[in-house]
């Protein structure tokens, strides 16, 4: 069950989202301009390698085949989450929809909605996710873990996306000199 | 490679650390061939800027020669000599079209850190803490420059090293705070602190039209550079009833025309308020020290502009009723240095401005950490200090 453009912006506090239908789980909404016309931000969307770019920064991301990537979220102490998510819909110039499949061990889905921004500013984009954690110590420490983290891991996210698509990199200082580590940065 | 780094409050060191390398496709390596000292490193070496790591290469006002360039770097080429403002900012964004490059929003990974305090991240820095991206900066050997097509620029023949490496910071950094001032002729600009950045805003200022500037210190070696090497009039507050008077009386009782705030955080002063400031900071109830910029907000006539080019975290008791009654306009940024560094250039070049004399101490880089404890105290008059690695 996705909601319309203007039901989002019904909803469209990010601070006190409440979404309708299904309420199970926790929900997610985050916002932000891309200097880009938005079909080639559903272009860009659409390849499991971009969307490993993304999302790099907290789970490694693996192509599966063309709709489909595989992921894994390290956790500390508890198992890793792995689960597979699919891309369930692509509307060029507006949406991607995806989905977790069923068997993994964090069900989730989400959708990627864009807009024409005002004046130059490209096109604002709006992401939107729900996770519905498992029963248990996993889902309780997931479920704890929902606090400020989650829209910060979004908003990287967002801001990788952006990164890429306006400049053709993600800013880095992996690896760089340091007087630690042995000389550097944690890679 | 050699590098100056941080290690917590009053301690630099200088140690081997791994040499730079090409990370993203636009990145280029340059050979550090001068970096210098800059009075918001005084703050990272008096422990009041947050999320420094032990560890830090610092320095983010620099130059040098290209010694490897990324697979997507078309218009650098080993060899070339470059200045490089001290903002790392993309020129694709909304904000880099605009000319607001220290604003940039594809530089500074380290949202988490900048979004809470500020409620949208900054461009990233050279050398000055993660929650400015947490680049390594230039006191080194080597440094990486990202998106190096955007920062580096090409510096011409027959210029000296002196002459051009405040052109990464102090130069743009006071052109711009004298910019904003939107200076009309037969105006009187009023800048609080002559050391670097304050003199080069100085010297801006008659660039840009000004018919009066006068420079406010208390460090006599300082005032006689603004007076001698600007041309300013000079007032050192230790001397005066206050300033806010004796700059009536030398504007015919109306006050500057613009106002412009070289100092920062870490204003000195010698009011009851400064006195309180000094106490606060101390007790760690308050980040800054704001005497200069309540002095400038006081002193400027109505109507005028206030521009602030000193650095600043969360200063309390701001009075904000001086910028409402008196109808002030408040202009402020970290400099936009790429917006600047080419018209500064032409300046160098036509021997407008010469910004060598700022140098008045040169070192290597091994004796960095006792350098920026003179610099620091301005022992023996020092304005800045230049380092050769």
């Amino acid at each position: 069950m996705y909601r319309t453009r203007k039901q989002l912006d019904e909803v469209s506090d990010s601070t006190h989202f409440t979404p309708p239908g299904d309420s199970s789980g926790w929900h997610l909404l985050r916002r932000m301009t891309v200097d880009a016309p938005a079909h080639q931000l559903t272009e860009w969307l659409s390849d499991g390698h971009n969307i490993a770019l993304m999302h790099g920064h907290f789970a490694d991301i693996q192509v599966v085949d063309e709709r489909t990537t595989r992921w894994t979220v390290t956790l500390p102490v508890v198992p890793n989450l792995v689960w597979d998510s699919e891309i369930v819909e692509v509307v060029p110039g507006q949406a991607v929809r995806w989905k977790s499949k069923p068997g993994g061990s964090l069900e989730n889905s989400g959708e990627l909605t864009m807009r024409p921004a005002p004046g130059q500013w490209g096109t604002e984009v709006t992401l939107y996710m729900r996770f519905n954690p498992p029963a248990g110590p996993l889902g309780d420490l997931v479920t704890a873990m929902n606090t400020a983290a989650p829209k910060i891991i979004a908003d990287k996210s967002l801001r990788r996306f952006k990164a890429m698509i306006e400049t053709g990199e993600i800013p880095t200082t992996s690896g760089q000199p340091a007087g630690r580590h042995s000389g550097h940065d944690k890679e | 490679m050699r590098a100056l780094t941080w290690h917590g409050k009053n301690d630099l060191r200088v140690e081997t650390v791994d040499d730079p390398k090409i990370t993203n496709p636009k990145d280029v390596i340059l050979k550090v061939t001068m970096s210098t000292t800059c009075g918001s490193d005084i703050h990272i070496l008096d422990g009041l800027i947050p999320t420094m790591e032990p560890g830090d290469v610092i320095g983010h006002e620099f130059m040098g020669e290209v010694v490897e360039v990324g697979k997507a770097v078309t218009k650098l080429q080993k060899g070339d000599r470059v200045v490089v403002p001290s903002f790392i900012s993309c020129g694709c964004c909304w904000y880099c079209n605009h000319n607001l490059y220290s604003c940039c929003d594809n530089t500074n990974q380290a949202i988490e850190m900048q979004q809470p305090m500020l409620g949208h991240p900054t461009a990233g820095i050279y050398g000055y803490s993660h929650g400015f991206g947490g680049y390594a900066g230039a006191h080194a050997e080597y440094i990486r420059v990202p998106h190096a097509e955007v920062g580096c620029f090409k510096v011409p023949d027959g210029l000296t090293d002196e002459q051009v490496v405040f052109l990464s910071d102090a130069a743009p950094t006071g052109y711009m705070g004298a910019d904003f001032c939107n200076i009309q002729p037969g105006q009187t600009v009023a800048v609080w602190g002559c050391g670097g950045v304050g003199l080069m805003a100085q010297k801006a200022a008659f660039l840009l039209g000004a018919e009066r500037v006068i420079g406010i210190d208390a460090y006599p070696e300082r005032l006689a550079m603004a007076r001698d090497r600007i041309g300013s009039e000079i007032i050192d507050y230790t001397q005066v009833e206050t300033v806010l008077e004796k700059l009536q009386d030398m504007t015919g009782g109306r006050g500057p025309d613009a106002v412009i705030d070289a100092v920062g955080m870490e204003a000195e002063g010698n009011t009851p308020q400064g006195a309180l400031d000094r106490v606060k900071q101390k007790i760690g109830t308050a980040t800054d020290r704001g005497e200069a910029l309540r002095s400038a907000m006081f002193a400027c006539r109505k109507g005028g502009v206030v521009s602030v080019l000193g650095v600043y975290g969360l200063m309390d008791k701001f009075p904000m009723g001086m910028i409402v009654n008196k109808g002030l306009t408040m202009r402020s940024a970290q400099q936009h240095g790429q917006a600047y560094v080419p018209r500064l250039l032409e300046h160098v070049l036509k021997g407008e401005l010469d910004p060598s004399f700022l140098a008045t101490h040169r070192c290597s880089l091994e004796e960095a950490p006792q350098a920026y404890k003179n610099f620091r105290d301005k022992v023996d008059g020092c304005v800045r200090y230049v380092f050769t690695p």
